[in-house]
């Protein structure tokens, strides 16, 4: 245990470092474009989508790397509008033709990691911007019993029968299909109440739909 | 939900960062999000944010948790709700990268209201000022009551509020754990935390079990649990530092100490942390443990709200006991580290008399070690005319001074302020001391002084001087360590004062206890012609006075 615990404090004080640096430069970047006259701020949008790739990846990364030694994520109260409002800012950069509908309702609370859960929405959301969907809608639904249900649907080509069916896990021809690896991976590391989180796949009549389970 | 700009703009606010840019960018949002740039303070660490928290009564506090070399965010919430300088209803909002999230998190009773983590945006500051706000004014009644001291009623208010609003069950259940366990209420509070435990799988409602079942009398089920904990949240300190309470309860200190090391590992600027291990590995003996753990202390401390003497007299005492081979350039470091330590000290309590006495003989014992005898009878006497300034000094501080004058070879010393202890009523413990210092005390130099006061007093005989004879046998004869041959100079100097004047009851009266004292002289003895001599002339006396 106390080698884990060092080992784990490593990690933590370079992750820590990691993002400093990240929020620095988001801020630095924030600041000049808001010095610049308007129309050359339009300029800046590609470095601004790849500080962002950086951070989301950063942020994967670190996460794939807990996830992988099954360490306990700290899980809090939140509130799904606004873990899904964050992912969507997050989106927006990397993908400014999408059209975002946040329809969680305000009240609507939850039990988890918000960083996690903020990165699986982000992969979902890319994953729809990739199969060609022009608008994602966010929907939650709580099920009385504390648990929670947080869907991304898009208006996209829906998910082929082999994901449906489980054969493959890619979303695109090209794709590695690590996208929903890792989201499920999210999903299962809640538990609570005896119960495990959960991602589920499937077609609505107007494209894809992902259903993220929180117990 | 609330209007955040209209929450914010009445809000005295401090923001706390050590980076520049953090801390401008933090500001910036702030005021657009609503808040008067006027009423924004800054500080750049934990020493200034707390100035700033002592000179203004802030309604938010938003603070990294990472700030340099001295106090962290975490340390800053305890101090400034610990000195009552932020008040319950005001909101304190840690800002965290990853390393410190189990940490801040877990805390379990200095909580913040709220925790960003990086990297955040403005959007995301928003949203979670909302969020933290919001829930505090739907909590304004617990806080309000805790303000004013009303635990009972702050109680009362959290379980309406968790009878009413499920939703505010984790915030609610987390104050109500903390007043419960303030008031000792160990079976409600482990009610709560385990109510809780059902739905909601948080680390601090494991630590709050575990304290309960440990005030409740199961230790092993406490330490279990702890453990457990652990291996889920390594880097949960809190954890480590009940798994060292429970275990020095258990009498197992060389553990105890174990696990503090290992919550220093992972946070060391707590002070009362760094104390504690001090305190401990000093118990088991460990110094070079509990000398880096003082100096941690010391530093630490310095400008917190948990500065004090014994840090530094600790950290003094302990340096004292690593201090071996004294020409070494690293054990001359040491040392003045710890003379330095001790100036400090005098510099900023030179008021206290106690703390002045401690200090004078830590400093002497320290010259000792560096084999600086000189130096050790010069902080020794400081200490000796500090004891007599203190009205009552404690008979602790009477056997260290022993101690003291028996280590710088001032038996005499030694052997007065011994015989002022054998006149008082000593504790057990103080008696076994009393017991070990008077076999210390060595007789031979007594002996020397004895001879020395003799001769002086054989001097003034020879004068005639009598009366100053009388005085100085006297002196001499009050060690026990004193020989016939100066008893007997003593009756001799006492008849020849009573024959020169007259017979005196008092001067009888202690030549009989000499006489006593001498008890039987063999006729061979060579004094023993005196002691007869003496004697006759003694009861003569007596029969005059009759």
């Amino acid at each position: 245990m106390e080698n884990q615990a060092k080992f784990e404090h490593l990690v933590a004080a370079v992750t820590h470092d990691l993002k400093n640096q990240l929020q620095s430069l988001t801020d630095q970047q924030d600041k000049i474009i808001n010095e610049l006259p308007a129309e050359y701020q339009q300029d800046f949008a590609p470095m601004l989508r790849q500080t962002n790739r950086i951070k989301e990846d950063a942020l994967r990364l670190v996460s794939l790397f807990r996830l992988e030694h099954q360490q306990q994520f700290s899980m809090d109260d939140c509130w799904p509008r606004d873990t899904a409002s964050d992912a969507i800012e997050s989106c927006s950069i990397q993908h400014p033709e999408l059209v975002f509908d946040n329809r969680i309702n305000l009240e609507a609370q939850g039990f988890y990691n918000e960083q996690l859960i903020k990165l699986a929405l982000v992969t979902l959301i890319n994953n729809s911007a990739q199969a060609g969907a022009h608008q994602v809608e966010i929907l939650c639904e709580e099920d009385g019993q504390q648990g929670l249900e947080i869907i991304v649907h898009d208006d996209g080509p829906g998910f082929t029968d082999s994901i449906l069916n489980g054969n493959t896990d890619s979303t695109k021809p090209e794709g590695t299909g690590l996208g929903l690896i890792f989201v499920d991976m999210i999903c299962k590391a809640h538990k609570n109440a005896g119960k495990q989180g959960s991602l589920q796949v499937s077609n609505s009549a107007t494209g894809a739909m992902a259903t993220i389970y929180l117990p | 939900m609330i209007n955040l700009e209209k929450a914010l703009s009445d809000k005295r606010i401090l923001i706390v960062d050590d980076l520049v840019e953090a801390r401008s960018s933090l500001k910036k949002m702030a005021s657009i999000l609503g808040c008067d740039v006027e009423n924004i303070d800054i500080a750049t660490d934990g020493i200034e944010a707390m100035h700033q928290i002592h000179e203004h009564d802030y309604d938010i506090v938003l603070s990294d948790y990472n700030l340099g070399r001295t106090k962290d965010g975490q340390q800053i919430l305890e101090e400034a709700r610990f000195t009552d300088r932020l008040k319950s209803t005001a909101l304190f909002i840690v800002i965290t990268g990853e390393n410190a999230i189990d940490m801040v998190m877990g805390a379990l009773e200095y909580d913040p209201d709220g925790y960003i983590t990086k990297p955040y945006t403005l959007n995301m500051l928003k949203e979670r000022l909302i969020r933290i706000i919001s829930i505090k004014e739907e909590m304004r009644a617990v806080h309000e009551a805790i303000d004013l001291g009303k635990t009972d009623l702050a109680i009362k208010h959290c379980l309406q509020i968790l009878e009413h609003k499920a939703k505010l069950r984790l915030p609610a259940s987390r104050v109500l754990g903390q007043l419960l366990l303030k008031k000792k209420k160990f079976n409600e509070a482990l009610k709560v935390y385990s109510t809780l435990l059902n739905e909601r799988s948080v680390s601090w409602a494991k630590l709050g079990q575990a304290i309960c079942i440990f005030k409740l009398g199961d230790p092993d089920s406490a330490l279990a649990l702890l453990n457990k904990t652990l291996v889920e949240h390594p880097l949960y300190v809190q954890c480590y530092d009940w798994i060292a309470r429970i275990l020095l309860s258990q009498n197992k200190p060389i553990e105890a100490q174990e696990s503090l090391q290992k919550a220093i590992n992972i946070s060391p600027k707590a002070v009362l942390r760094q104390m504690e291990l001090g305190r401990v590995a000093y118990e088991n003996g460990d110094m070079e443990v509990a000398e880096q753990a003082f100096k941690h202390s010391v530093r630490l401390g310095r400008y917190s709200c948990h500065k004090s003497v014994k840090n530094y007299l600790q950290f003094a005492r302990a340096v004292q006991k690593i201090l071996k081979n004294p020409s070494e350039r690293a054990t001359k470091n040491k040392a003045n580290e710890a003379f330095r330590a001790l100036d400090e000290l005098r510099q900023d309590y030179g008021q206290d008399s106690d703390m002045l006495f401690e200090a004078a003989l830590v400093e002497s014992q320290t010259h000792q070690s560096m084999e600086n005898q000189d130096g050790a009878i010069q902080s020794v006497n400081k200490a000796e005319e500090i004891l007599a300034t203190i009205d009552c000094p404690k008979t602790e501080y009477k056997l260290q001074m022993t101690e003291a004058f028996i280590d710088t070879e001032q038996e005499v010393k030694a052997q007065a302020m011994l015989e002022e202890l054998k006149e008082l009523e000593l504790s057990d413990k103080h008696k076994i001391k009393l017991r070990r210092l008077d076999d210390q005390l060595n007789g031979e130099k007594i002996k020397q002084h004895t001879t020395s006061l003799n001769d002086k007093g054989v001097g003034y005989y020879e004068q005639g001087d009598f009366e100053n004879a009388i005085r100085a046998f006297d002196m001499a004869t009050q060690y026990e360590q004193a020989g016939i041959s100066v008893l007997l100079n003593s009756i001799q100097a006492k008849i020849s004062l009573m024959e020169a004047n007259a017979p005196d009851p008092k001067l009888l009266k202690e030549c009989r206890a000499l006489l006593v004292r001498i008890g039987e002289i063999g006729k061979t003895d060579d004094r023993f012609p005196r002691y007869a001599r003496l004697r006759k002339t003694y009861e003569r006396l007596c029969r005059a006075a009759a």
